[in-house]
């Protein structure tokens, strides 16, 4: 997650602290135990770019409800969970235009238009970026990173 | 879908994040993304580096750079402590020093996405051509060195080789396959991915089939003169027109030298549902067959696989999963080898022709429950029961050979087994740098036919400590076994062979001492192991007690009590009988070096393993009651009943190393990877009766790759290959000659095809 701490907007973003809104389908156990494992992992790490994070978990409800909180408590990263492909389109539609950093575990939601993913390929895990929605969200990753990564526009 | 899917996400929460967490710069990123994920070693997504056992990661783009067509050939160029050695029938693998030639893969455990190939008649599983598996539909091959029983059970001593295939993300669309070995073979291939969504589930289709196809080079056998047949008294016959009677080989091995390999693989995933299936026919003539005519077109083998896997994963609440599995497999063999020597074939019988058939088939179901107690992966466990009815049989034909009528009939049986297990693995990560695993697992087998019980533990601890930052020690203990397969236990060709029903499971403890150290891109390894083998099945001179109930029960012709071991023990016959009589000691190094610069477009490694294994057995010129000298010692040499020796084929030295250069947009990738396999001895070297035990020279193989696209033609690439091996013999003596005469005093080991190119295009589709 903290390759969040390559989005040179990430300070003015986070204001200090940086917000992660972890998103899950509290109908899928996957869902759930995969949000739980994300917000452990976060809370672990404890800083990203020498701030400290607060991890909020959230049921889907509707992207724009997302995009709502996502302005109203200044979230710097939004982190999608699996169990939720009925939802993505809705969310990256919500989220144009909101300064915030997209984020998936899951790889096909990468080229739906979420921002950040991983995937493993051969064995090896592999970033994922969307370019033209990191534009819309104001996300900008360091060049060098970018180039490790699998683009997508 | 789902289950792959959430597997890696996992994975991606629980081990690549708190990695990329410790990420500083942006060259941390690029080093960390080359560390690879397994899954193999614990059934769980974890870091290579601190998985319970010392693995290589073979990619898909490896498999492609370094032009690899099999897995042997990964093996031999691109991982660590594995080796294979070519029989011109398929390939022998052994690990860390120990190879057991003639064991048909059976210490080896192929797994292909956890499905075990290993058949139930002879633990067969190939790791040349005969391994069936696309190649174009890999992902990738997790190599694990060591006892791997903990999880897998039998077969999994020298360590377990499992083949994850592609997703159909990286599937996507149609692939056409063209490749040729020049003047040799051909191979064409076509392969489908696509994603879908059915009754509002994902799903995902894979497959791919091929045909494989080989004939030659001709490589030539020196002239070996046999000379008498016993029981003709006349120069023997070794073709079916009798030419130059008495001498074996001489000429090219034009008609004998061949490959017809169909075989495909198809994985369906819908929703939580999986569903793999694997089919192959391997046939092939094997020049090298020195017990039967030389050089004739009628004779082959034949192997044929189907396997079916349907599996489900149910997420049950957030820490707790259960994983099922359904499985089946049908397998065959069948040998057909004509003779024309009368000393080659069954009593009374001037000519024949062998047919050997094999077959056994298995169901088994899998249920596995795992729990993440803290939703981290700090703390797991993993519980699970496995159970399995297996029927296996045998027969063996020694049939006149121009009627192919069977006229001698031996070893015919078929037989039931259920098979029981159960285990426990424990993880924990307390610290951050420090990660523990322990497990255990019970196997029971239960031969209802021979009313014979087998129980083995196979239990494993590992702890790896991180102790600064990206320093990962290991130390690691692990036990496994391996079940006598009905092949030596049952077979028995009624004269010289006769059962052993008695064979225990053969057992091996293993201790490992590593230490791994990254440094950016760059990758540093190197480890220690300690490795005992009990029980060692070994074919020896039936004991007496042996002799006389197989009189008893008519597996050996009738003669009166008082002369059974005059005829048939060592100063009769000489019949023979696999026991448990064996045991190596294995101690050894292994090292490795590999990493990327240029951002990744210059790619290296280098693999090296050193190990000396002794094997000691009973000494063939003695008795228990008559020490002897062990053969092929100076003299005045002490008696002894038994004598320790290298283990056969095994090298005590080997490894590889690569390189590879993209250069720039549509220009090529070109890629050079070498093996080389230090000097050993032949298969059967100290009892062949060669003063000399007769040793293969030391083998490098020089390898060089160019592929990439083809220009203006979008979808469409190519590979070339050309390979050099430097010596021309492999460590397997050849011919009927097999002890030193005044004809022919040195022993002839089997030719190596030295020089081969390879062009092949892939077009896809998508």
């Amino acid at each position: 997650m903290r390759i969040a701490a390559y989005d040179r907007n990430l300070p003015a973003r986070a204001q200090g602290t940086v917000k992660v809104l972890v998103v899950v389908n509290p109908d899928d156990a996957d869902s759930r135990g995969l949000g739980a494992a994300m917000e452990t992992a976060l809370n672990r790490a404890g800083r990203i770019a020498g701030m400290p994070i607060a991890v909020t978990t959230v049921p889907y409800g509707t992207g724009d409800a997302i995009a709502a909180r996502c302005r109203s408590e200044h979230v710097s990263i939004v982190y999608l969970t699996t169990g939720l492909d009925h939802g993505v389109a809705g969310v990256v539609a919500s989220l144009d235009g909101v300064d915030v950093l997209s984020v998936s575990g899951l790889p096909r939601y990468v080229p739906q238009g979420i921002v950040l993913g991983f995937d493993l390929v051969s064995g090896s895990p592999t970033l994922l970026f969307h370019l033209t929605n990191a534009r819309r969200q104001n996300v900008a990753m360091d060049p060098k990173v970018v180039s490790l990564m699998q683009v997508y526009r | 879908m789902k289950r792959r899917l959430v597997l890696a996400a996992a994975a991606i929460a629980g081990v690549a994040l708190p990695r990329i967490a410790a990420a500083e710069d942006p060259a941390d990123v690029e080093a960390l993304l080359a560390q690879p994920i397994v899954t193999t070693a614990s059934q769980t997504p974890e870091d290579q580096s601190t998985a319970p056992a010392t693995m290589t990661t073979v990619t898909s783009d490896d498999l492609r750079r370094y032009g690899i067509k099999t897995l042997a050939e990964a093996i031999n160029f691109l991982s660590l402590g594995m080796v294979t050695q070519n029989t011109l029938d398929d390939v022998e693998i052994g690990a860390r020093g120990v190879l057991l030639t003639g064991d048909y893969g059976d210490h080896v455990l192929l797994l292909i996405n956890g499905h075990a190939v290993n058949e139930q008649w002879d633990g067969t599983a190939y790791f040349g051509r005969g391994a069936g598996v696309p190649f174009e539909l890999i992902d990738h091959i997790e190599v694990t060195l060591g006892p791997g029983s903990v999880l897998y059970g039998s077969q999994a001593m020298l360590g377990v080789i499992n083949v994850v295939t592609k997703r159909a993300k990286d599937f996507d669309g149609i692939h056409l396959v063209a490749e040729s070995e020049l003047m040799t073979s051909g191979r064409a291939a076509i392969g489908f991915g696509r994603e879908f969504t059915f009754l509002g589930k994902r799903g995902e289709l894979t497959w791919e089939a091929e045909y494989y196809g080989q004939n030659g080079p001709a490589l030539t056998f020196g002239r070996e003169n046999y000379g008498t047949d016993s029981y003709t008294g006349k120069g023997a016959c070794f073709n079916a027109t009798c030419t130059n009677p008495g001498f074996w080989g001489g000429t090219p091995a034009d008609q004998s030298y061949w490959t017809h390999l169909p075989d495909g693989y198809l994985k369906l995933l819908w929703g939580d549902f999986e569903l793999d299936l694997h089919a192959e026919s391997f046939q092939r003539a094997d020049p090298a067959v020195g017990y039967v005519a030389y050089n004739q077109g009628n004779q082959f083998e034949q192997d044929r696989f189907l396997s079916g896997d349907l599996r489900h994963r149910w997420a049950i609440s957030s820490i707790a999963q259960l994983r099922s599995r359904l499985y089946g497999d049908v397998y065959s063999y069948q040998e057909q080898l004509p003779a024309y020597a009368a000393f080659q074939c069954g009593t009374g019988q001037l000519s024949c022709a062998y047919e050997g058939y094999g077959h056994s088939r298995w169901v088994g179901l899998e249920e596995q429950l795992s729990f993440d107690w803290l939703r981290d992966q700090s703390l797991t466990t993993l519980l699970g029961i496995d159970g399995r009815a297996i029927r296996v049989g045998e027969e063996n034909d020694s049939d006149d050979i121009t009627l192919y009528q069977t006229s001698v009939t031996t070893g015919v049986f078929d037989k039931a087994e259920y098979r029981f297990a159960a285990y426990l693995q424990q993880t924990w990560r307390p610290l951050r740098w420090l990660s523990l695993n322990a497990g255990a697992r019970l196997d029971e087998d239960f031969r209802v036919d021979d009313n014979v019980n087998y129980g083995h533990v196979s239990p494993r601890a590992v702890a790896a400590v991180t102790p600064w930052k990206d320093g990962t020690f290991k130390i690691l203990y692990s036990e496994a076994f391996r079940a006598p397969s009905y092949f030596e236990t049952s077979f028995t060709d009624n004269q010289t062979v006769i059962p052993a029903l008695s064979l225990n499971p053969e057992t091996v403890q293993s201790g490992e001492l590593s230490y791994e150290q990254r440094f950016g891109t760059q990758r540093v390894f190197i480890g220690g192991f300690d490795a005992v083998y009990s029980s060692v099945v070994f074919e020896q001179g039936a004991p007496n007690t042996a002799l006389q109930a197989a009189v008893t029960n008519g597996t050996l012709p009738f003669v009166p009590p008082n002369q059974v071991v005059a005829t048939y023990g060592p100063s009769g016959t000489g019949v023979l009988q696999n026991q448990n009589l064996s045991s190596i000691d294995d101690i050894g190094v292994n090292a490795a070096f590999d990493g990327t610069l240029l951002r990744r477009d210059l790619r290296y490694g280098l693999n090296v393993t050193w190990a000396a294994s002794n094997q000691t057995s009973p000494n063939p010129d003695a008795t228990p009651a008559t020490p002897a000298p062990c053969p092929n010692t100076p003299a005045k040499s002490p008696n002894a009943t038994t004598c320790t020796q290298p283990v056969t084929v095994s090298p005590v030295f080997f490894g590889n190393a690569r390189i590879s250069y993209d250069l720039p947009g549509d220009w090529p990738v070109i890629g050079v990877a070498t093996s080389l396999v230090g000097r050993r001895p032949a298969a059967n070297a100290f009892s062949s009766g060669y003063a000399n035990p007769p040793y293969a020279p030391t083998q490098v193989e020089i390898r060089g790759t160019i592929s990439g696209p083809v220009p203006s033609v979008p979808g469409l690439s190519y590979r070339l290959i050309a390979n050099y091996a430097v010596a021309a013999t492999n460590p397997y003596i050849v011919g009927p000659v097999t002890s030193a005469t005044k004809a022919d005093p040195n022993a002839q080991l089997i030719p190596v095809d030295q020089f081969r190119a390879t062009v092949g295009l892939q077009y896809d589709w998508r």
